[in-house]
């Protein structure tokens, strides 16, 4: 039985949700994507805890935070994931329109593994989240203990 | 001007001198003036001497004439009792022809003549005795003829002569011995009075020069007095007991006190309390290595005055050499006023810091809050595009197309007026520059941008200068970017980068044959968002050459530049050396 790869995505912003997803889907991975407001939810998810507690188990094959969000913020859920080590070995991707070299510092040093920034033009964009998906989804050889959904 | 150092040296050397020589002289005149006395001494007994010979001589030929006289009387008289006379005469001659034999002992020729005088002596003695003899044995008459016969006269009268040689050379002798003498004396005395007078000369001069010395002292003493009360500082000075033995109007103002209350007392009196314990052993140091400096580096001091209160205060300390000993004057100056300026300076820069984080904050917001509205207008018009791609005329494509190019355009303000603001706050790193390497980098860096493009560089070579590597390249990318974009419609673009020197700053250029401007305008083009096209000509933002203005102003140089509508543009900056 085939457990169904997931692309955690935590972003507050509605618009930026519908962006993302629209330009997932160009590449044919918007059904993957579960969808969290901020970083609490997206730490429940992981933990399936909260409302999650229902879900179906296995971790994301990537987590895409954005920075800012409320109650959590994504370096706060950065933090728990790269420090927890049942869940460190799960890809985080910052995906965020901050290109502030503090920001990437505070990244990279809590772990990061992908620093994204969200460019204004939507194709580049696009074309950003295209390669992203390609290489997280397709190229990267996941870690162990995530299953792949055969492709079909 | 040398209180206490004014030509002492020679002074001294000149006062010593004279006082030794002086000394000299008195020890030498002593000394002769002994030897003179020794010699009177020795003159004396030469005297004493003298009279002892010619008493003797006499004494001798008086025991002659007794002896005579005795003989005399007998052969007269015929009484024995006249014999007494002769007999001890005669005893009396023997012992005086001895002792002025022991008197003369030392000159041989006077020994001679002794020789010659004793069987003289001898013979008249034996003369005297025949004729006693002839009295006793044959009588009056015939005793008398004996001494009738002048023999026994004239061996007197030898007798005499020889005698009176040996007092005449006596005389003779005590009479060189006395020119002797008065010559020594005479000598004598003129040493003495010429060595007096010099000795009183030299003394004199001494003693007129110890007096100048002295008074000179005074003088510069007194000149260091008024000095010391004429500074602008509190002055105090300090002994090596710790207690103030000068201490000036100033000080007296500062502190509160009058001079009397201070002069003997322990310096720890002007300090606080707290710092009391510490502060002999800081004196003790001090006058084991003195020099001149600045008291308590790096700690905060305070003077405490009369009233209690405490002032902040600044201490130089400098070592003096007085007639007493090593003292230290201090001066101390009231920086209360000084350190208000400080306290306000370090207040003002709190408030810039405070004031930069605000900025920083307010900047990290900018870049991210700003943004997330821009992204939404593009990705949206994207869907947009998209979904109506069939639904959509050509005049509302247009529109959507507008949308965008407004939304990217203020994106790319929003970057340039970030980096602008950041310029202007980040630190000036400055190190050693190699402007070539920066110049290359750049020149490579647009050349990725440029492949097709017909581009002739000319760089020039650079000497040493010092800045901000990264602030100084964005200058670079800004200068040469910009002369490929209005370069772009020429066939060949010709591009020179270079720069002249003189002593005080090194002036680059960057030369084009681009589009130029007009002359006119040449102020605006480093003002932020400042353009002398439209975007339709060139893309842009404006703010590149705002951005070179401000790195180079925070450099300590200038910004200008040169153009002529459709002939090309020059841009220059300065550095100072």
């Amino acid at each position: 039985m085939d457990e169904l790869k997931s692309i955690l995505y935590a972003e507050d912003n509605a618009k930026d949700v519908e962006l993302t997803l629209a330009a997932l889907a160009e590449i044919n991975l918007a059904n993957e994507v579960v969808v969290v407001r901020d970083g609490a939810e997206a730490l429940d998810y992981l933990y399936a805890r909260g409302k999650f507690q229902m879900r179906s188990k296995g971790d994301p094959a990537v987590i895409l935070l954005d920075l800012k969000m409320p109650k959590v913020d994504g370096l706060e859920v950065l933090k728990t994931v790269k420090t927890d080590p049942n869940l460190k070995n799960i890809p985080v991707v910052m995906l965020t329109s901050s290109r502030e070299e503090r920001d990437v510092v505070d990244s990279y040093r809590l772990g990061i593994n992908a620093y994204v920034v969200k460019p204004v033009v939507f194709q580049e964009f696009i074309k950003a989240v295209r390669e992203l998906g390609s290489f997280w989804a397709v190229i990267n050889e996941p870690p162990p203990g995530t299953v792949r959904k055969k492709k079909g | 001007m040398n209180l206490f150092r004014d030509d002492k040296w020679p002074q001294q050397r000149l006062i010593g001198a004279s006082f030794v020589i002086g000394l000299a002289i008195l020890v030498f005149t002593g000394v002769t003036a002994c030897q003179s006395i020794a010699q009177l001494i020795k003159s004396a007994d030469r005297r004493a001497h003298t009279h002892q010979v010619i008493i003797t001589t006499h004494n001798l030929l008086i025991d002659l004439l007794n002896a005579q006289t005795g003989q005399r009387g007998y052969i007269i008289t015929g009484n024995e009792r006249y014999l007494e006379p002769f007999e001890i005469g005669t005893q009396q001659v023997g012992q005086d022809a001895k002792k002025l034999r022991e008197l003369t002992q030392a000159n041989p020729r006077r020994q001679q003549r002794l020789d010659r005088l004793d069987p003289l002596v001898a013979a008249k003695l034996d003369d005297i005795r025949a004729a006693i003899e002839l009295r006793k044995k044959q009588g009056f008459e015939i005793a008398a003829q004996h001494v009738v016969t002048m023999e026994g006269k004239k061996m007197m009268d030898n007798i005499r002569k020889i005698l009176d040689e040996v007092e005449s050379e006596e005389y003779v002798l005590l009479e060189e011995r006395d020119n002797q003498t008065k010559a020594t004396a005479k000598r004598t005395t003129h040493i003495i009075i010429f060595g007096s007078f010099l000795a009183f000369v030299l003394v004199a001069l001494a003693s007129f020069l110890t007096n100048r010395d002295i008074v000179k002292r005074g003088q510069a003493e007194e000149r260091f007095r008024l000095v010391v009360e004429a500074a602008p500082n509190a002055m105090v000075m300090v002994d090596q007991n710790r207690k103030m033995t000068l201490v000036n109007q100033q000080a007296e103002t500062l502190f509160g006190y009058h001079r009397q209350e201070l002069i003997g007392q322990e310096i720890e009196m002007l300090i606080p309390e707290r710092s009391r314990p510490k502060h002999p052993a800081y004196v003790k140091g001090f006058f084991q290595e003195p020099t001149l400096r600045s008291m308590g580096a790096g700690r905060d001091l305070f003077g405490l005055k009369k009233d209690g209160t405490e002032i902040p205060i600044e201490i130089g300390l400098n070592p003096l050499r007085t007639p007493g000993g090593l003292s230290a004057l201090a001066s101390i100056i009231d920086i209360t006023g000084r350190k208000k300026a400080e306290n306000l300076i370090r207040e003002s820069n709190f408030r810039l810091d405070a004031a930069n984080q605000e900025l920083e904050a307010f900047s990290y917001s900018v870049s991210h809050d700003l943004r997330a509205p821009l992204r939404h207008i593009d990705g949206f018009v994207g869907l947009l595009r998209k979904n109506g791609a069939s639904s959509l005329d050509d005049e509302s494509r247009r529109y959507l197309n507008t949308i965008a190019a407004s939304a990217k355009q203020m994106g790319l303000l929003i970057d340039d007026l970030l980096s602008f603001s950041r310029m202007g706050r980040q630190e000036l790193q400055k190190t050693k520059l190699n402007i070539e390497q920066l110049v290359q980098e750049t020149v490579e860096n647009l050349n990725e941008d440029t492949k097709d493009k017909n581009v002739s560089w000319k760089i020039g070579s650079f000497p040493q200068v010092y800045g901000d590597p990264a602030m100084l390249k964005q200058v670079f990318i800004n200068l040469l970017g910009n002369a490929l974009k209005y370069s772009r419609n020429r066939p060949v673009v010709q591009i020179e980068v270079g720069c002249t020197e003189n002593k005080e700053e090194v002036v680059f250029f960057v030369k084009d044959n681009g589009a130029g401007f007009d002359i006119q305008y040449a102020e605006k083009l480093f003002g932020v968002f400042q353009r002398l096209h439209s975007h339709e000509e060139f893309e842009g933002t404006g703010i590149g050459l705002a951005n070179v203005r401000r790195i180079v102003q925070r450099h300590g140089g200038r910004t200008w530049a040169e153009g002529v509508v459709d002939g090309g543009a020059t841009f220059y900056f300065s550095l100072p050396r």
